[in-house]
């Protein structure tokens, strides 16, 4: 009787088995739909380009190269936070007005997907071709490398002087004379 | 036979030490010497191609996940080509999360749009749009991938993503929300500079 018992169950556990490992299901996603209000006034789009150059040799057993070379193009929009814009207006008097701006930050970097392009690898004889995976992990180092140089390209300075025209041309339109727009570091 | 018992206690023994002395980091693991190093791009540097001025207010972000999975005829497959058959498939699943943004092109506001009367003011905003679908490298993650897959079809496919994840956005009202808040900031900006009487619309 016991032997029985054990015999289905051994049955049951090898069909299971091979019946879940034949079927791969998708990843189930959770719902993470959500909503984030904004006020950020973009200033400034920069274009940038990079080549991405990988050799993958640093592991001491295999034999050959293999290498892969992509183009990127980025697009990095920089600009001022509005609603942090209208705490700090004075009014000295009827025409004259001081506006003061938060330092400008960077709102978003695009790598679009028709941006990235394979410009051609070389693959030793023993080694296999680079998968889509290991391409997108390159990528992401790119991504990082992008947003770390960012700042050294001057856009958020590039941002914050576009957007002291645009205040002061727009406060021009709204009927303001002597209109003085500064950037202070201390609002956040 | 007393002798071959000892061994294999003494073996099983030292077994445990060693694992024990990795897992502590006294004894260098052997099996990482046989782990592949991982592959890192080289330094290579970011080259500005263009600077465009623009007044874009953004006032609505979704944040959204999307799933493709696609199955193709693997036209590189050798047994494909060999046979002239098209039996073999590719499979690929692709995870993409993304930003849509969505807001108001201020600089497409002209100057009949506003009307200033000593301290009221009377403003016409333009209707809000999507300004970017945002899905990048670090955004996306091939979950399964089987056969021969080119980047571009990676790029087909990842535009899939963006196109769903953009639907999604506009089917759950980002554009009303967009413009909504778009009023609000608008006229706390416009009350804070000193004007009464402000309407937006």
């Amino acid at each position: 009787m016991v032997l029985k018992k054990i015999f289905f169950s051994i049955t049951i556990l090898t069909t299971l088995s091979i019946v879940s490992c034949g079927k791969r299901n998708l990843p189930n996603v959770s719902s993470v739909f959500a909503f984030t209000q904004m006020s950020e006034l973009a200033t400034v789009e920069y274009t940038l380009t990079k080549v991405v150059k990988a050799n993958d040799n640093s592991t001491w057993y295999t034999l050959g190269d293999r290498k892969i070379v992509m183009s990127v193009i980025a697009y990095a929009k920089a600009g001022i936070d509005l609603s942090k814009v209208s705490n700090k207006i004075n009014v000295n008097n009827a025409n004259e007005l001081t506006i003061k701006l938060p330092p400008a930050k960077l709102i978003s970097l695009n790598i679009p997907p028709d941006g990235i392009k394979e410009e051609g690898t070389q693959i030793g004889m023993l080694r296999k071709k680079y998968t889509n995976a290991e391409k997108n992990n390159l990528l992401q180092q790119a991504e990082q490398s992008i947003l770390h140089t960012i700042d050294s390209l001057g856009i958020l300075k590039k941002a914050e002087l576009n957007a002291i025209q645009f205040v002061k041309n727009y406060t021009a339109q709204l009927g303001y004379n002597k209109v003085n727009v500064i950037i202070d570091p201390s609002i956040k | 036979m007393k002798y071959l018992r000892k061994l294999s206690i003494s073996i099983i023994l030292i077994g445990i030490a060693y694992v024990i002395l990795t897992k502590l980091n006294i004894l260098p693991n052997v099996m990482g010497w046989f782990a592949s190093k991982p592959v890192l791009i080289q330094h290579t540097p970011v080259v500005i191609q263009n600077i465009r001025a623009m007044s874009e207010l953004v006032t609505m972000a979704t944040y959204d996940e999307a799933v493709i999975e696609f199955r193709a005829t693997d036209e590189a497959n050798m047994m494909n080509k060999l046979l002239r058959s098209n039996t073999v498939t590719k499979h690929l699943v692709l995870i993409a999360k993304g930003t849509v943004y969505a807001g108001v092109l201020l600089q497409a506001m002209p100057d009949s749009s506003i009307h200033v009367t000593q301290d009221s003011i009377h403003i016409q905003l333009p209707k809000a749009t999507i300004l970017e679908v945002k899905c990048n490298p670090s955004d996306t993650e091939i979950y399964i991938e089987e056969g021969n897959w080119t980047t571009v079809e990676i790029n087909e496919l990842k535009n899939k993503a963006k196109q769903k994840l953009l639907d999604n956005a506009i089917y759950n009202g980002i554009l009303t929300k967009a413009d909504a808040r778009a009023k609000q900031v608008m006229l706390s900006f416009l009350l804070g500079i000193g004007f009464k009487k402000v309407v937006v619309n």
